[in-house]
């Protein structure tokens, strides 16, 4: 991952460069000539794209094979299961979310933005249904804890709040502009509404309520609310999760195990591997067990019942024993490779909705994928949280492959990959079966650089929507264009 | 970290200048954005216009300004209500309400606007009272004057931070975000507006704190090999070791046709957890007529308990051994709190069938007493063992890590009983004996030639499938374990000896009184007679003890005492039986007094049923003593067959033996003798009746121990039987006569002997 931890220097040697001058980017000043293949690939208009696609896809694949390796045993335990039945369920779901990513790599930013209050709204119904009904049996519909079940299909809303949350407080805060900076302008409705969304999922998953905290503060980072907005929410944050805790004791005992690991052997004794420390000292048992190349696709052995939700919140210890911490550091890499393509994204699109968008939904991604990893690896408490692209779980997939998708057709609107793909005139055929073409930038200035406008372009366009910019000039370029005349 | 070679603008303030951050740049360092670089010249240009800036108008402001009045008016549809008051206030302020005029009154309601917004985040300054519009504009005039004042004291930081510069701008990512992130509170931004955080320093910012912390859990996944792995994956292959033990099948004991005497048969044990268990009563209910228990009992074991450290009982046996149909039937029933497990049983077909022989085992299926103890070791094999990795549940893992070492079976023990007679043997002693209320006896039936023990009973006996209901002397075996004094069945060991010293001929008549007085004791025999001679048939035949006496005075004690060495008394036969008794044989140096009266008849000497059993085979056997035996052979797991060692030696030679057992017949013919309860039709019937007694705890216990041996048949001994009782009665061994006759008979024909045809001879016992 060399080529992307040094991203920052490098973009902000194009940003230097002189308009109109290609000349040698610091890049290749900085990591010399052996890179110039990587530089040059990552330099291509659809780089972003592709390795969006590739590690989502690699993962999604990486999944479904650890789901298969990891259910294979239990599912088929006594005889009574299929051993395929894990494996069969999760590959449905994921051609439901494959389904799920064509559809949202089509959809316009407009859907999006529309899509984002009645959904919210409509999570915040079902979140309220199972707060109030907890185990209800109606009919075809019933619930338990997390999930609603309606006839044969089960779901987690949870897990669409995610995308609801991100999809409205985006729209609201792009809308509300530069307007944000006043306390009130901010706060009202996103607060008090996201608070009473966390309060709602986190009375019975704390692990969901995470995830859509990471997607609210990937939100409000990128639209560059200021620090003590969240050193505020942090403390905030801080009392609710105690009060959480608080509410479930599990969920203190499982952050006294973590303080236990964290001890010298205070997890390996005999006595507190019955209690919470069980499955954190089973993961680590499973990471020791693989070693450095692992024991072997499907020849782990903790999965054999020894290791709580192995093809789930604890897949990533299967992944570390069957396939040892080279398989750890694929599935790593690729991940922070989707963190980077996602994050990329987010710097190169100009339209700030889909920055913002782009930004939360890829920092929620990561975040996710290091809260889980960290609690397996015995570097955060467990909190419940499912792998994103690899523990099993249908409305998890879906709604994650949903996002990769978004976040595909932002790459593609990234301004050099829009005016590339129209250079490439796709046929009618491929646009209808894959994506459509998306909207072409603004003509820029002649003169300025391809690379200076891509990575200038969010810089310029909020400098100028500050205040009250309604979305339209923003998704246009010619106030920017009018700006820079102007500077200039 | 190379630095930048070309000479050219100011990475930083070239994109000071185009940071949308820096918006307010302006206000700060005015236009010199990326024209000029940066230094002390700038920073002091930047005073005066930041204020100017912010009164009146920079041109891209004012022009940014219009912008945003425009994008006010188009945004107003889309959040209209809230939009109204901000931009009454702004253009009230201001001193116009028409959008036209906002562009050039921006300049000052920006400003007052921008006063507000400090207002709000940062302190409660203008959050308590919002009071009149008057107080309020001379609010923001007093601010404006401080902020006027306060970027003078920020500018020196500002120049001195750009004094700086040339080292800071090197292109060095992890340092690029600190100054932005301190920017906003730092001193010239106390005072100006509040400023939205770059979207492109945050987003890279944010990139790098990603990657660096996959990066760290990379590194703790190395840590982790690196340090706790080893110890992390021993624990875990020990957890995961499960060690079950693999009982070796115990082997069977059998008789010497191969017939089962007694076996290990897989079976099902039903358990139950008294904590799972609420409804007790309906289990009972359900449970009862498949176990075949009580339901009150079955109710008492599953009520909940709590074992002395706390904890509930979790575990109880509700049935052992069970069958493995009636094991089914329970697990089919899936009552919550009952189980069924893999059981060994021991089973002994015959119940009650040589059970004192046989002995018991515990619940451990070892062996406890008789020969199951005797030969545990050789029963019960070795246990083997198999590990294997396997999950919590128990099931084994494929392809994981397996040891098995297989179990071997234990050997199996083949006994010389026959168990046709031993039934016999044990039915007709316990036929007799229980019409006697008699407390304990013993039957033994020897094959002569070979000394091998065709049955061995026991009187009281139990029933070997239910060892806890018997007692101790229920469980005894009285043929190798009761030590009595033998009484007049030990004559045929001093006629013997007289015979085989030549002390007495076959046809001796020996001269005897009425009685005879040893020491201070006076004999008599139980058939009156006066000084008669007395035949050697004649002694046999009326038991006569003065007779008996008169030819151990011509043997002589120390002889005497060695035929009763040679007679197999005094030491345990080793027949295979585990306490066999000694039996007591005085050596002669030690006799005084009546002791040369009494021994010689059989008293004050002890000895075992199965000591005089093979001391009158070796009579039977032509004067040839074989050691009884009781195993046949011991088959090892591997199939070696052992066959115990029999020793044997010559006590008589063949002829006295011959007229010894002559002389015994008249035992069961002569009118008036003792034994003739004991005649088998057809059969020459040596025999010899006793009467002795039995010392309990040192006294003698009330009652006789009645006794005859005898062989048949006489002129071709085939077998030996003895019988032996403690009766209330008194008779001359007439009791066991019956007794004896009907284990005799059966033996007989059960052994396919032939009635020998001769004619009954005659004897004459006064010679």
């Amino acid at each position: 991952m060399t080529g992307t931890v040094s991203d920052a220097p490098a973009a902000r040697a194009d940003a230097s460069a002189p308009p109109g001058v290609p000349g040698p980017s610091a890049v290749g000043r900085l990591i010399g000539e052996p890179f110039a293949a990587l530089r040059g690939l990552l330099a291509r208009p659809l780089a972003s794209y592709y390795l969006l696609v590739a590690s989502a896809g690699l993962l999604l694949v990486i999944g479904l094979v650890m789901v298969y390796s990891a259910t294979n045993v239990t599912t088929s335990d006594g005889g009574t299961g299929s051993a395929l039945a894990g494996v069969q369920q999760q590959g449905l779901w994921a051609a439901i979310g494959l389904a799920a990513f064509w559809l949202a790599q089509r959809l316009p930013t407009r859907t999006y933005r529309l899509l984002g209050l009645p959904l919210l709204v409509l999570c915040m119904v079902f979140a309220l249904i199972l707060v109030l009904f907890p185990d209800l049996k109606a009919g075809p519909v019933s619930t338990y804890l997390n999930w609603i079940t309606v006839g044969p299909v089960q779901f987690q809303p949870a897990e669409l709040a995610k995308l609801a949350l991100m999809w409205w407080g985006a729209d609201l805060l792009v809308r509300r502009g530069d307007s944000v900076t006043r306390w009130k302008r901010l706060a009202m409705p996103l607060f008090p509404l996201t608070a009473l969304l966390f309060l709602l999922v986190g009375v019975h998953d704390l692990g969901s309520m995470l995830c859509m905290l990471l997607v609210f503060l990937g939100l409000l980072w990128v639209t560059g609310v200021r620090f003590r907005v969240f050193a505020g929410m942090f403390a905030v944050a801080i009392a609710g999760v105690i009060v959480l805790i608080a509410d479930q004791s599990y969920r203190f005992q499982r952050i006294l195990a973590f303080g236990q690991m964290a001890r010298a052997n205070g997890c390996t004794s005999p006595d507190s591997l019955q209690g919470s420390c069980w499955q954190s000292v089973q993961g680590m048992y499973a990471l020791a067990d693989g070693g450095w190349f692992g024991v072997g696709l499907g020849q782990g052995r903790q999965k054999w019942s020894w290791l709580p939700e192995a093809h789930n919140d604890f897949i990533f210890a299967i992944i570390g024993e069957e396939l040892g911490v080279v398989g750890c550091v694929v599935v790593l890499a690729l991940f922070a490779v989707l963190a980077y393509a996602g994050l990329r994204i987010a710097r190169r699109v100009d339209d700030p909705f889909r920055r913002t968008v782009a930004a939360a939904c890829t920092l929620w991604l990561a975040g996710q994928a290091v809260i889980n990893i960290g609690a397996v690896v015995g570097l955060l408490p467990i909190t419940g949280v499912p792998l994103p692209f690899i523990s099993a779980g249908g409305t998890a997939l879906v709604v994650t492959l949903v996002a990769v998708g978004m976040l595909a057709s932002f790459a593609r609107a990234e301004p050099d990959a829009a005016r590339a793909l129209h250079a490439r005139a796709p046929s009618r055929l491929a646009r209808i079966l894959w994506a459509p073409l998306p909207p072409l930038p603004a003509e820029k200035k002649p003169g300025s650089s391809r690379s200076t406008t891509a990575v200038r372009a969010p810089r310029r366009r909020t400098a100028g929507s500050r205040g009250t910019d309604p979305r339209r000039q923003r998704a246009g370029t010619r106030s920017r264009s009018t700006t820079r005349k102007d500077r200039r | 970290m190379p630095t930048p070679r070309t000479p050219g603008p100011d990475p930083r303030r070239g994109r000071g200048g185009s940071d949308p951050d820096r918006v307010v740049v302006p206000l700060r360092r005015g236009g010199g954005t990326g024209r000029e670089p940066g230094g002390l010249a700038d920073a002091r240009r930047y005073r005066p216009r930041g204020r100017t800036v912010r009164e009146s108008a920079d041109p891209a402001d004012a022009s940014r300004r219009a912008d945003r009045a425009r994008s006010a008016h188009d945004s107003e549809r889309a959040e209209p209500p809230r939009r109204e008051p901000t931009e009454s206030r702004r253009t009230g302020r201001g001193g116009s309400g028409s959008a036209a005029s906002r562009g050039s009154s921006a300049g000052r309601g920006s400003a007052s606007r921008r006063s507000a917004e400090r207002a709000e985040p940062t302190g409660r300054r203008g959050s308590g009272g919002t009071g009149g519009r008057s107080q309020q504009e001379a609010r923001d005039r007093k601010r404006a004057r401080q902020s006027a004042e306060r970027p003078r004291r920020g500018a020196g930081r500002t120049t001195a931070s750009r004094g700086a510069k040339p080292k800071a701008a090197k292109p060095k990512a992890a340092k690029q975000p600190k100054p932005r992130r301190t920017a906003p509170a730092s001193g010239p931004f106390r005072g100006g507006v509040v400023r939205l955080g770059s979207p492109g320093r945050r987003l890279r910012l944010g990139t790098v704190v990603v990657l660096v912390l996959f990066t760290v859990i990379a590194g703790r996944l190395v840590q982790l090999q690196l340090t706790d792995a080893h110890a992390y994956a021993t624990k875990a292959l020990q957890q995961r070791l499960w060690t079950v033990p693999l009982p070796a099948a115990r082997g069977s004991i059998l008789d010497r046709s191969g017939t089962v005497l007694a076996h290990s048969v897989e079976s099902r044990y039903v358990f139950a957890d008294p904590s799972m268990i609420n409804d007790a009563a309906k289990v009972a209910r359900q449970l009862s007529p498949v176990l075949g228990v009580p339901r009150s009992t079955l109710e008492k074991q599953m009520r909940k308990q709590t074992l002395r450290n706390g904890d509930p009982l979790r575990f109880v046996y509700l049935a052992r051994g069970v069958d493995i149909p009636v094991g089914d039937r329970v697990a089919a029933m899936n009552i919550t709190g009952i189980g069924v497990k893999q059981d060994e049983r021991r089973d002994d077909p015959g119940h009650d069938l040589a059970a004192n022989i046989i002995g018991s085992t515990g619940y451990d299926l070892s062996g406890l007493t008789g020969l199951e103890a005797e030969y545990n070791s050789l029963l019960r094999g070795t246990d083997g063992v198999r590990k294997y990795e396997a999950g919590r549940d128990g099931v084994e893992i494929p392809d994981g890590y397996h040891e098995e070492k297989a179990a071997r079976p234990g050997g199996s023990v083949q006994l010389t009983l026959d168990r046709d007679i031993q039934f016999e043997a044990q039915r007709a002693l316990f036929a007799k004996l229980n019409h006697l209320n008699s407390d304990m006896g013993a039957a033994v039936v020897l094959d002569v030639k070979t000394g091998a023990v065709l049955a061995q009973a026991s009187y009281p006996t139990y029933d070997a499938g239910d060892v806890g209901a018997s007692t101790t002397e229920q469980r005894t075996d009285w043929a190798s374990q009761a030590v009595v004094e033998p009484g007049s069945v030990h004559k045929a060991i001093t006629i013997g000896a007289g015979l085989q010293t030549g002390v007495i001929k076959p046809d001796s008549a020996i001269p005897i009184k009425s009685t005879v007085t040893k020491g201070d004791t006076t004999y008599q025999d139980t058939h009156w007679h006066g000084n008669v001679k007395i035949t050697v048939p004649g002694i046999f035949a009326y038991s006569s003890n003065v007779g008996t006496i008169a030819v151990a005075d011509k043997v002589g004690a120390q002889r005497l005492y060695e035929y009763q060495r040679k007679f197999g008394l005094g030491a345990p036969t080793g027949e295979g039986m585990p306490g066999e008794a000694d039996g007591i044989v005085r050596p002669a140096s030690t006799w005084q007094g009546a002791d040369h009266g009494s021994i010689p008849i059989g008293l004050g000497v002890a000895v075992t049923p199965i000591q005089l059993a093979a001391a009158y085979a070796a009579i039977a056997n032509d004067g040839e003593y074989v050691q009884p035996h009781l195993i046949e052979q011991t088959v090892g797991p591997d199939g070696a067959v052992t066959k115990p060692k029999v020793a044997s030696h010559r006590v008589l030679s063949p002829s006295v033996a011959a007229a010894e057992r002559k002389a015994m017949v008249a035992v069961t013919t002569v009118p008036g003798a003792t034994g003739l309860s004991g005649a088998v039709d057809g059969y020459q019937v040596a025999a010899k009746t006793g009467t002795g007694q039995r010392v309990v705890n040192g006294s003698y216990q009330r009652g006789n121990i009645e006794s005859f041996i005898g062989m048949a048949p006489a002129d071709h001994p085939r077998y030996v039987v003895a019988v032996f009782a403690h009766t209330s009665g008194s008779g001359e061994g007439a009791n066991m006569g019956p007794v004896f006759q009907q284990i005799m008979r059966f033996a007989l024909g059960h052994g396919k002997v032939p009635p020998s045809g001769a004619k009954q001879p005659s004897f004459r016992v006064y010679g």
